[in-house]
Formats: C-alpha cells, sequence, structure tokens
C-alpha cells in the first residue's frame, strides 16, 4: 500500500504520489531539454546527432532516446575547446560565477554556479538536509571544501535557516582533524556532514586526546556522512561507537547527482528538484531489473549553471521503486562504488563494497572492521585480505573463520592476515592495494 | 564599544582607558587561560553569525566572531583592494590557498554564509578557489590551463609546487595571467621572494599582508614596499617602542583595538584616483 506521504513534508513536491512526481519530472526534462537544444551547443550537437528531438519528449520512457554521456566526453571537449566551458553551462548575461571542480583521479572538470544556480539549487539541497534532519538553531559547521560544489549549497542552507556558521582554518582532511575536533567541542552542533572517512580520522584524533568517540559525537543528532557506500553493519557500528542519534547516508556529485537517505533507512531518496536518476545496464543501456546493479545516469533539472543531463557519473548503482515507508515519493537508489574499482572473482564483477558486507554478514564481529584487499590476489582470482590485529577481547581466530566463510560464500580461494597496522585510513569499504604497498606479500 | 565589558580587554585596560597593545601570543594565553574560544573579545550580547577560525592559532585555536554587517564591511575592504587590480568583469580570479583564508571566503557569498555578496561578486569576476595544499597542485595547472584566470591569489607554501608544476606541463603564466597576489597568514611574504617569482613567472606579484586577529588585509603592489590599507576599515599607529598596531573599525562584536602588527612606519596617502590609503612599510 502507498503510504499517505511524509510525517513531515519540507513542501508540497514532498506530498506527490511516485506517478504524479513522474509526470512532474517528463514535464520538467521536456523543458530542460529543450533549452538544452536551444542553448548550449554540446546537447545541440549531441541531440542532432542521435536525431533526438526535444520536442517529441513525453514520458520518463523517451529518455531511453536521449544520448548519454560521460566524464571522458567533457574531458575531450575541453581538450578540444582548450577551456573549461564546454557547452553545457546555462549562464545569463554578466552574473558573478562561481566555478567549481570535479573530485576524481581521471581529470579535472569545471561546473558554473551563477546566483541563480545557487538558489535554485540550494532550495533544493535544502530539501535534502531537512530530509536528513537539519532544523535552524544549530551551529552549523561549513565542511565542503572550496573546490566543490557542496560549499555554495551549503552557505545558501546556513542562510535559509539562520543558521550561525563555523569555518575551522584549512580544510575537512585529516591532517586537519585536531581543528575539527576542536570545533566540534566548543560550538557542539545537532547536525553535522563530513566525507565518511573523516569520521574515522576525527575519531581518531579524539581517542589521541584523550576524549570518548561518544563525548566528541554524542551531541549530535543527525550525522551526515558522503563519500562511501555504508553497509548496514558499517551504520549500526559507527552510530554505535559515536553515539549519535542518527547516521544519514547522502550520495552527491559535483554534477548534480543527489539522493538521501530517510527515515526508514531503506535506500537514499533521490532529491527531486535537483536530479532524476536511472540505473541502466552499462552493456546495453537498457533499464536494470528491480534490484538489479547498473550504471547510475542521472539528468539534473536546475536549469542554471552547469547542465548535466544523462549524465554517465561512473558509479555503480541499485535502485528501488518500491513504496518507502517514510512515504516519500521519489525512488531510492544506493551508490556501491566506482566501477573503475570493480573486480572480478569466481566470474563475478564485485566492489571493495560487496567485500566489507560479506565481512560483517559472516563474521559479525567483525562488523566496522577495516581490512585492504590484496591487488596482487584479484590478479590471480584469490581475495587476499589484510586485517588489523583483533580488538581485546575479541574471540580467536576470527581471521580464519573469516577466510574460511568467505571461500564458501565467493566460491573462490581466500585469505584473511592480520597486520601490526594497515597502510592507509580506513574509507569505509576496503581499499585494493598491491602487497608492496602493503608490506604483505600473499 | 565599551571594552571594559569584554574580559580581554578589561585586564590590559591602561589609565587611558586604553588597552595595552598586544599580540597573537597574548590573545592565545588569555584564551588558554580561561577556556574562551574567542579570547576575551566577544562583546556581550553578541551573537556571531559567522565563526572563523584564526589560521595562524595552531596551539590554542582562536575565533573571530562577525554579524552580517561586518562580514559585508570586511569585504568592501577586500573590494576596494581588488579594484587596485584592474581587473574586469567577466574576469577570472583563482584562489590557491584554503576556503578558510579571509581573501576567499570575503570574495563571494558562495564561499561564506551570511555575507550576501562579495567583493568578486560585486565587481562582476569569476572566482575559483583550489584548496591550498601542494598535493592538488596538478588541478590548479589545469585552473590555469582551461580557467585562464586574469589573476591568482596564493598560498606562499604552494607557490614552489606550482611553479614546479607549471614548468613540468610547460604552462607560461604570463600568457594569460597579468598579476600573482601572494599571502600568508598573520604576515607577508618577503619582497625579494615576490620578486624572485615575478621573474620567472613574468608577472607582477604583488603581496598581502594579513591579520586575521584584526580583521586586517593590506597589499603591496609589485615592486612596492608599502602595504595600502583601508582607512575606512582601520587605523594604524605608531606605537611607542616602534611597532605598528591595528585597530578595526567596523567590528564590533569581536573588537580588534590595538592589535601589534610589528616594527614599521605608517603614512597617509592618496593613490591616483584619489583614493585615500594608508600606508605600511614593515621594517
Amino acid at each position: 500500500m502507498t503510504p499517505a506521504g511524509p510525517r513531515e513534508p519540507f513542501d508540497a513536491l514532498d506530498r506527490r504520489t511516485p506517478a504524479s512526481l513522474d509526470a512532474w519530472w517528463a514535464r520538467r526534462m521536456r523543458e530542460l531539454f529543450a533549452l538544452a537544444h536551444a542553448e548550449l551547443p554540446f546537447y545541440r550537437t549531441r541531440f542532432d546527432a542521435a536525431g533526438f528531438d526535444p520536442a517529441s519528449f513525453r514520458t520518463l520512457a523517451d529518455l531511453a532516446r536521449v544520448p548519454r554521456f560521460a566524464k571522458a566526453d567533457v574531458l575531450a571537449a575541453q581538450a578540444r575547446l582548450g577551456r573549461w566551458d564546454v557547452g553545457v553551462e546555462r549562464l545569463a548575461g554578466h552574473e558573478p560565477i562561481v566555478l567549481s571542480s570535479s573530485s576524481g583521479t581521471k581529470g579535472t572538470t569545471f561546473l558554473a554556479h551563477p546566483p541563480s544556480w545557487r538558489r535554485s539549487q540550494g532550495r533544493s539541497a535544502l530539501r535534502a538536509h531537512f530530509w536528513a534532519g537539519l532544523r535552524p538553531g544549530t551551529p552549523f559547521l561549513l565542511s565542503a571544501p572550496a573546490w566543490h560544489s557542496y560549499a555554495a549549497v551549503q552557505t545558501f542552507i546556513a542562510e535559509q535557516f539562520g543558521l550561525p556558521c563555523v569555518v575551522i582554518a584549512g580544510t575537512y582532511l585529516p591532517r586537519f582533524a585536531g581543528r575539527i575536533v576542536e570545533a566540534i567541542l566548543r560550538f557542539r552542533p545537532r547536525f553535522l556532514t563530513m566525507f565518511l572517512p573523516m569520521v574515522f580520522s576525527l575519531a581518531s584524533e579524539a581517542r589521541r586526546r584523550g576524549i570518548a568517540a561518544r563525548e566528541l559525537f554524542g551531541g549530535i543528532e543527525a550525522l551526515v556522512v558522503t563519500g562511501a557506500p555504508v553497509t548496514p553493519g558499517m551504520r549500526a557500528h559507527v552510530a554505535q561507537t559515536l553515539g549519535v542519534r542518527r547516521l544519514v547516508e547522502i550520495a552527491g556529485t559535483s554534477e548534480s547527482l543527489l539522493a538521501v537517505e530517510c527515515t526508514a533507512e531503506s535506500g537514499l531518496h533521490v532529491v527531486p528538484d535537483t536530479c532524476y536518476v536511472e540505473v541502466l545496464d552499462p552493456r546495453t543501456g537498457e533499464p536494470v531489473a528491480p534490484g538489479g546493479r547498473g550504471s547510475a545516469v542521472h539528468t539534473c533539472v536546475v536549469a542554471h549553471g552547469s547542465m548535466y543531463l544523462r549524465y554517465d557519473g561512473g558509479d555503480a548503482a541499485v535502485i528501488d521503486r518500491s513504496p518507502c515507508p517514510c512515504g516519500l515519493p521519489s525512488p531510492r537508489i544506493k551508490l556501491l562504488g566506482r566501477h573503475e574499482d570493480a573486480f572480478v572473482l569466481g566470474g563475478r564483477a564485485l566492489l571493495p563494497y560487496d567485500v566489507q558486507l560479506a565481512m560483517e554478514e559472516e563474521v559479525p564481529e567483525l562488523v566496522g572492521s577495516p581490512a585492504v584487499i590484496l591487488r596482487d590476489g584479484l590478479a590471480e582470482g584469490r581475495l587476499d585480505l589484510v586485517l588489523p590485529p583483533p580488538e581485546a577481547g575479541a574471540p580467536a581466530g576470527l581471521a580464519d573463520r573469516l577466510a574460511q566463510r568467505l571461500r564458501a560464500r565467493l566460491g573462490v580461494a581466500v585469505s584473511a592476515r592480520v597486520a601490526d597496522h594497515l597502510p592507509v585510513q580506513f574509507k569505509g569499504v576496503p581499499p585494493v592495494l598491491s602487497g608492496a604497498d602493503t608490506g604483505h606479500r600473499p | 564599544m565599551e571594552l571594559a565589558a569584554l574580559p580581554f580587554y578589561r585586564e590590559r585596560l591602561g589609565r587611558d582607558g586604553r588597552p595595552e597593545p598586544w599580540d597573537l601570543l597574548a590573545l592565545q594565553e588569555f584564551a588558554a587561560r580561561t577556556g574562551d574560544p574567542y579570547g576575551g573579545r566577544l562583546a556581550p550580547g553578541a551573537e556571531p553569525v559567522f565563526s572563523l577560525q584564526i589560521e595562524a592559532s595552531e596551539d590554542e585555536p582562536l575565533w573571530i566572531g562577525l554579524s552580517r554587517a561586518e562580514l559585508a564591511a570586511w569585504s568592501r575592504g577586500l573590494e576596494r583592494l581588488l579594484r587596485l587590480l584592474a581587473l574586469r568583469a567577466g574576469e577570472a580570479l583563482a584562489f590557491f590557498d584554503f576556503g578558510s583564508s579571509p581573501l576567499v571566503l570575503l570574495s563571494s557569498g558562495n564561499h561564506a554564509a551570511h555575507l550576501g555578496r562579495g567583493a568578486a561578486d560585486r565587481l562582476g569576476l569569476t572566482t575559483i578557489c583550489n584548496d591550498g595544499l601542494a598535493s592538488l597542485v596538478g588541478r590548479m595547472t589545469e585552473i590555469v590551463r582551461l580557467v585562464r584566470p586574469a589573476g591568482l591569489v596564493l598560498r606562499r607554501d604552494v607557490l614552489a609546487p606550482l611553479a614546479e608544476a607549471l614548468r613540468v606541463v610547460g604552462l607560461e603564466l604570463a600568457e594569460t595571467c597579468r598579476f600573482v597576489a601572494v599571502t600568508e597568514a598573520e604576515d607577508a611574504p618577503s619582497r625579494s621572494e615576490a620578486e624572485r617569482y615575478a621573474a620567472a613567472w613574468r608577472v607582477p606579484v604583488h603581496r598581502v599582508l594579513r591579520a586575521d586577529a584584526a580583521y586586517l588585509i593590506g597589499l603591496a603592489l609589485h615592486g612596492s614596499d608599502e602595504f595600502l590599507v583601508d582607512p575606512a576599515l582601520h587605523t594604524i599607529e605608531t606605537l611607542a617602542d616602534g611597532e605598528l598596531a591595528a585597530s578595526a573599525r567596523f567590528a564590533r562584536s569581536c573588537p580588534a583595538v590595538r592589535y601589534r602588527l610589528g616594527p614599521g612606519a605608517v603614512a597617509s596617502g592618496r593613490d591616483a584616483s584619489g583614493r585615500r590609503w594608508l600606508r605600511i612599510t614593515r621594517a
């Protein structure tokens, strides 16, 4: 049965039915594709080449006719044109523009944020933060790095809710953990957004100072994390270890994909006035079957600044269109990791997320435990894991038990070894490193 | 503002009703003693909408608090300095510094909540900021290559990595960029260092004097020893011991009165456009 709607809607858009929201999206996209064809050379060229006429767009099923693109296409356009703006930017006259950069290791692309973008995207992001539990009356730590588009949005959100803002000197990277800890202790925010790996850095810095993690995070009602997929076990572990009332996962990209976990914790709702998300089979481009894994392809619906329409950002995802108990109408997605981080074991494509999930499901004592996957083993069809020393009081033989259970689950050879320390800061899912990086030969 | 109401100043007030000049260390000592993150400078009843950690206060972190009006006033001061650099609407200004640098924060409302329009916004500039970490130098070369900023504002500690990266990728800064301005927290880069980079890059390299605890931003144009400071925002006095002290006219939430800038001299004068400036020469 479809729920009656969310208990505390942000606005009327939250009260739509899924079908009505689909119709709203379709109307919006029809306008956007027309604008893109009329004003943006990047899209005009691609639409024409694909024989796509925006005037023929009627329903979301018509998306299949709209050409997709990826970061490589933007990089190629930058290289060809020798400039940052590649024809996806909708800018009005002489508005001052703030540019941000994309993240990632495949090259830098640039996004334009005029004031009109900030107002539209900011309001949509305000919705996302409202879903995540942000309300007026808390100090707000501006945690987004200045190069990221989220920085412009965070400041807008703070202004709309009248939140006093706190800015640490530096940026939200581990070497500044001390300053962030200081800021949390001084200002006691009740709502905090953070790159998930930084949460581990802050907990570690608190320990170094003799402060219990629960003392540092305990006053936080909603800890919003992004930047890595959170497994159910990791969620429970982090929330319990830190003592936060609610851990909320947000999936957000510079190119305007935005999805936020709801109170039902059953996936991340697509934020409808930021984007529409499809999950497609990367080979065929067809939508995956319900529950299937594919590529997240999104269409931003903000008609200002850099517009990414049917953009494949390289993320593996699942989508769930079933009614959510929370009552929000938009589908739920889960980003599981980058396709570029996938590996094949036993004939199946896996992501580090799958290994983390398998670890916690097979050996619950290892919930929240960091690990490293050795690349050398993967090349030979084997899963070699390196684990940190067991915590005090942990049962003996956990590594052996893990290897045995994963062998049975994955159907491949598995080894699990304990190291004195892991070579990298834990990021929420196990990194794939070479044996030389870790000092451990398989 | 009654300084006696502010603990930090109360214990420094002399018979003339003025506080003893102070420096960052004195403020840190007070903060450590009292546990007050604002170092005893927050005015009674002030509710800052924006609190900024002073970058140079590493050991005992200190904060300044600002109202919307104070943010706006500080930003207008930055705008007047940027006007000296003859940037035109539509041109790009790129920062290779942290988003917490006052120059970045005050440049755009996108960077600082509650600011409204920032200095660069009002000038119609395009701005872009890359976090001031040497490890992000690759992104900065892409900014230079593709955004083609007319001006670069750089942290002093990324000068060398950026110079090397530009050399490696074969980018000539002078082909796109008309100036570089170099900043350093609670200090200013030396003229000799600026001139060395100016010679290497074949662009003027201006120097920025930052005293965040006193909300002071001064600019020494290429080849000059004088840091220009906006008299609408600050007064500068010469102390008996030969040091300069700055007081911020606009700061009410967290007043800065008689903050030591080190030895030097101050004069007043007008620029070619007739605008009046305080001119600081550091010894």
